[in-house]
């Protein structure tokens, strides 16, 4: 089977436990304001399933204690591409993570995740109109991604990324948490990520727009802040 | 068996150590492999405090003083020609120092007075008149070299198709074994010696055997200065040492008068915690030496080992940037009966790093092993993060050829302790050997004719196969002729600088390595890659000389686990050494081969014309084994991989890969980088791979500390094969450094 890839990261270290191989997917649904990685956005290098779990394998011995993340782009937009190659590494013992916004239907997101052992999923925002506003997309959507994974036992981790003036309050972080706290047995870690910038040299290259360019960063602190929020409230 | 050595071998496990010489089966007999954590360990002691002031008020001074501290002019520096002198002497457990004050360097006019000259010029000073008058009389090893070196070999380097020869100083790389002095004592080892002696008389004389004769007759000569030597610190050599802090001032003394004789590119320690750890043991058994006590040594006597220093040139410095001496102890690794070698004073070296702050000196070399123990490998991944300090090694791939006894000289030559000893051969610049067989032998940048002459490369468009077969006749041409100098600088070195104290440290058949190297790999393989992937077309200047290329398309690059071009560095590496071969040694050295810079990948860089690659005219190379900075696309582990791929059996003498990642990269926590740091060692070394630098640190931080370096006065870092003070490069190699890919996308 033939899938669309942007690249191979190596050495990932943050997404999923221990020393991972990060496998960008090409193609997104969304158009995320602050995307940090539009040059996913286009077709991308053709790999076959087993040319991709070969380059994969060839990190084996890093990534035995750590495993492999399909990132993106979406990989569930590729989802029986990707299932080939998890069902692969999976037989020789890898741990497989995904790491997806959640908008793609839960029938085709379900033949991915099943073969996989941590879904990293961002739910982006925590009202529909914000969702749509700067995704396109919709919260429906990744909350029935949230419910599939809880489902199928997986392990999840929760991400948002924080843009000041938008989402770092602490009514966003209680609104979070009450989107989670019916899963929470699922959930193991909630992560909250400062908007950064450090993709505006790939948005010159591609000769595209930034539409937050004057959006100012956001704090690890504020982060910090807003996620012991999320936190003691899920405890609740 | 006398009775002094019935006391200093006291609770010693018996064996055939004490019938020869044979300190490692002492070790093996007598060692205890620590499985744990470093949660023993101690800080250092307010007395360790004291002395480490002191040399830090010392180092201050010499910052101020431009780098040097001041030179002895008057003297020539031997075992025997200052008195003893002192640091803070009430407070100094382990005592010695290598001229008459601290830091003051000492000229060794052997090597060459013209160095020794220049080097006292360079800062201010003017070396004596009786020094100068004594060596209009006596040859030195520079003289000798250039006495015999043919047109050939001065064009080559002068041009730098070889360069960094060590033709103007001391050749370095041995490393004599001052655990002996320490086992035995010296008296013991003078026996040794005259019983060799005796043997050699009973046989025919030939050349040869005249030469060892006369070799072993210095050898007891200056094993009789080193006893003198450390009488006049009221220490008596001559029997064993009886408890720890003799061991390691007994060692620290036959590696101080190695340092007084020689002034070596890179003078080893050894592998001495893990057999100084016996005697600690010992103590602590008996009672009479605590932890605190056992770190204080350990301590001391690397405060002795950082005071160490010798006079170079500023050119020399150009080539070894930051002044290093290369003290490279070999720390941990595991023995052949599968216990590993690790011991609490493998941590308590690591830990001088803290207790003293980091520092490039001694240059800690980690050997790793998949077996090591996982709470070692832990405490060396923390200590990587912290420090920059420390290098890693694979014991697993150096085993298989040197056993379990064996050091580390310089950044990544694996010698047998005591029992091999090398002829450091500097390095061939491979990238000026295509350009110069593109060029029919002219040398692209100096436009002299050095090879053979040939038809300058007519066509404009590079074909693979025409390329690769003229890069193959200028090879073996090259090697040829880079054997030959080295036969001439080993045999001038041996007639007239002859290391005596270090090779009487070692057995009397010596087995001999001839340690080649080459300069530019990963320039030569893209290179290749290019004309074989891409279009490369010639440019040329008007006498029709190549002088550039121009590049049509894309092509592999070395350093993205891309087997395309990774084997073409694999084959250079490979048909080079077969090359190298094929030319007989000086004493029958086994031909060895490095892929190491050291910081000389700047000054090659800088000798070197543009290469089809696409490097322009000038640039530096990547240091050692190390991909084309900013040319990897795949990330960190794929560079590995790359690197992984070259063959340690075509280069046993290291293959040296620098790896600078961000923290944020390696993980969130503390407890998460230091596993991934294990992760990523176990998986480079699993497959083969030989050495790594690691440096874990901010780009940013490199950008500052250049721009306000009093803010960071001890910062270190590893370049290829060793540790600096970043502030001792000079401006155009920390540029160099923060050029280098730091690997951070995660």
């Amino acid at each position: 089977m033939t899938g669309y890839i942007h690249s191979i990261q190596s050495l990932g270290t943050l997404d999923g436990p221990g020393v991972r191989a990060v496998v960008f997917a090409s193609g997104c649904p969304l158009r995320c304001a602050y995307c940090h990685n539009p040059d996913t956005w286009g077709e991308g290098e053709a790999t076959s399933a087993e040319e991709l779990t070969e380059r994969i394998l060839r990190l084996y011995p890093y990534i035995k204690n750590g495993g492999v993340t399909f990132s993106g782009g979406e990989p569930l937009l590729q989802a029986d591409f990707f299932a080939e190659v998890a069902a692969s590494l999976s037989e020789r013992g890898l741990h497989i993570a995904c790491d997806t916004s959640g908008s793609v239907p839960r029938e085709t997101a379900e033949r991915l995740l099943t073969h996989v052992d941590l879904v990293i999923l961002d739910i982006k925002f925590t009202t529909e109109e914000e969702y749509r506003t700067y995704t396109g997309g919709s919260l429906g959507a990744a909350l029935d991604i949230l419910r599939l994974a809880e489902s199928l036992g997986k392990e999840v981790w929760i991400r948002q990324v924080i843009l000041p003036g938008v989402n770092d309050t602490e009514k966003n972080a209680l609104a979070l948490a009450e989107l989670l706290r019916p899963h929470r047995r699922a959930v193991s870690r909630v992560e909250l990520l400062p908007f950064r910038k450090l993709c505006l040299e790939k948005y010159e290259a591609l000769g595209i727009p930034f539409p937050l360019s004057d959006m100012p960063e956001a704090s690890q602190k504020r982060c910090d802040e807003l996620l012991k929020t999320v936190l003691s409230e899920l405890k609740k | 068996m006398t009775e002094t050595k019935i006391n200093a071998w006291r609770s010693f496990n018996a064996g055939k150590w004490q019938e020869t010489v044979d300190v490692r089966d002492f070790i093996q007999k007598n060692y205890t492999p620590y499985e744990s954590d470093g949660s023993f360990l101690s800080g250092p002691t307010e007395r360790t405090r004291r002395v480490m002031a002191a040399l830090e008020e010392k180092l201050r001074e010499e910052r101020e003083r431009g780098g040097v501290i001041g030179i002895d002019t008057e003297t020539v520096s031997s075992l025997n020609t200052y008195s003893a002198a002192y640091l803070c002497r009430e407070d100094e457990l382990i005592v010695g120092l290598q001229t008459g004050e601290p830091l003051v360097r000492g000229i060794h006019p052997f090597g060459g007075i013209r160095m020794a000259r220049s080097a006292c010029r360079a800062y201010g000073y003017e070396l004596s008149g009786r020094i100068e008058d004594e060596f209009t009389y006596r040859t030195t090893h520079n003289d000798g070299v250039f006495r015999v070196y043919t047109d050939t070999m001065r064009a080559m380097r002068h041009a730098g198709i070889l360069t960094g020869l060590p033709d103007a100083y001391g050749r370095g790389r041995i490393i004599g074994d001052y655990r002996r002095v320490a086992l035995y004592g010296v008296d013991r080892l003078i026996e040794e010696k005259k019983r060799d002696k005796a043997a050699l008389g009973g046989r025919p004389m030939s050349e040869e055997s005249i030469r060892l004769s006369e070799e072993l007759y210095r050898q007891i000569d200056f094993l009789e200065m080193l006893k003198k030597m450390a009488l006049d610190y009221g220490c008596d050599i001559s029997r064993p040492a009886e408890n720890a802090r003799e061991a390691v001032q007994w060692v620290y003394f036959a590696y101080l008068a190695a340092n007084k004789e020689q002034n070596g590119a890179a003078m080893s320690l050894g592998r001495t915690s893990s057999f100084l750890d016996i005697y600690i043991e010992r103590d602590i058994a008996e009672g009479v030496l605590d932890e605190a006590g056992a770190q204080e040594l350990i301590d001391q006597l690397v405060i002795k080992l950082r005071m160490i220093r010798h006079l170079r040139t500023p050119e020399y410095n150009e080539l070894f940037g930051g002044d290093p001496m290369w003290i490279t102890e070999a720390v941990g690794g595991m023995g052949e009966d599968g216990r590993t070698l690790v011991t609490k004073s493998s941590f308590r070296i690591l830990n001088t790093l803290y207790n003293l702050g980091s520092s490039p000196e001694p240059n800690l070399t980690v050997l790793w092993s998949a077996a090591l123990p996982e709470a070692f490998k832990s405490f060396c991944a923390g200590v990587s993060i912290d420090t920059d300090s420390i290098q890693y090694e694979n014991d697993d791939l150096m085993r298989e050829s040197y056993g379990d006894d064996y050091a580390i000289a310089c950044c990544v030559s694996a010698m047998k302790v005591g029992r091999q000893m090398q002829f450091f051969g500097a390095r061939c610049n491979l990238p000026k050997v295509l350009l110069m067989a593109l060029n029919g032998g002219l040398d692209e940048k100096y436009k002299m004719q050095i090879g053979p002459k040939m038809p300058i490369y007519e066509e404009e468009l590079l074909d693979y196969e025409k390329v690769t077969k003229r890069l193959k006749t200028y090879m073996a041409w090259i090697a040829e002729q880079y054997v030959s100098t080295m036969n001439v600088i080993h045999y001038m070195h041996d007639k007239y600088a002859y290391e005596k104290i270090q090779m009487a440290l070692h057995d009397t058949e010596v087995e001999r390595l001839m340690a080649f190297g080459v300069a530019g790999l990963s320039v030569i393989a893209d290179s290749l890659s290019a004309i074989k992937h891409a279009r490369v077309y010639t440019v040329r200047d008007a006498d029709g000389v190549i002088v550039d290329y121009r590049i049509e398309g894309d092509f592999p690059k070395y350093g993205n686990d891309d087997d395309r071009v990774d084997l073409i560095a694999k084959g250079i590496l490979h048909d080079f050494i077969t090359e190298l071969r094929k030319t007989p040694t000086y004493r029958g050295a086994i031909h060895t081969l490095s892929a190491l810079t050291i910081t000389s990948n700047v000054v090659y860089g800088k000798k070197t014309g543009a290469t089809p690659d696409g490097r322009a005219a000038g640039e530096p190379f990547a240091p050692g084994a190390n991909p084309m900075h900013n040319r990897e696309r795949c990330g960190a582990l794929a560079s590995l991989n790359s690197v992984a791929k070259m063959d340690y059996c075509d280069c046993r003498d290291g293959i040296s890969n620098t790896f600078s990642i961000v923290p944020a990269a390696l993980g969130k926590t503390d407890g998460e980088r230091r596993a991934n740091l294990v992760s990523i060692l176990g998986g480079y070394f699993e497959q083969r791979a030989h050495h790594i630098n690691v440096n874990v640190l901010e780009r940013q931080k490199l950008i500052d500390a250049m721009e306000n370096p009093e803010l960071y006065p001890n910062l270190t870092i590893r370049v290829s094969g060793y540790a600096v003070n970043f502030h001792k490069l000079s401006r155009e190699q920390q540029k160099e450094v923060i050029s280098r890919t730091f690997h951070e996308s995660v």
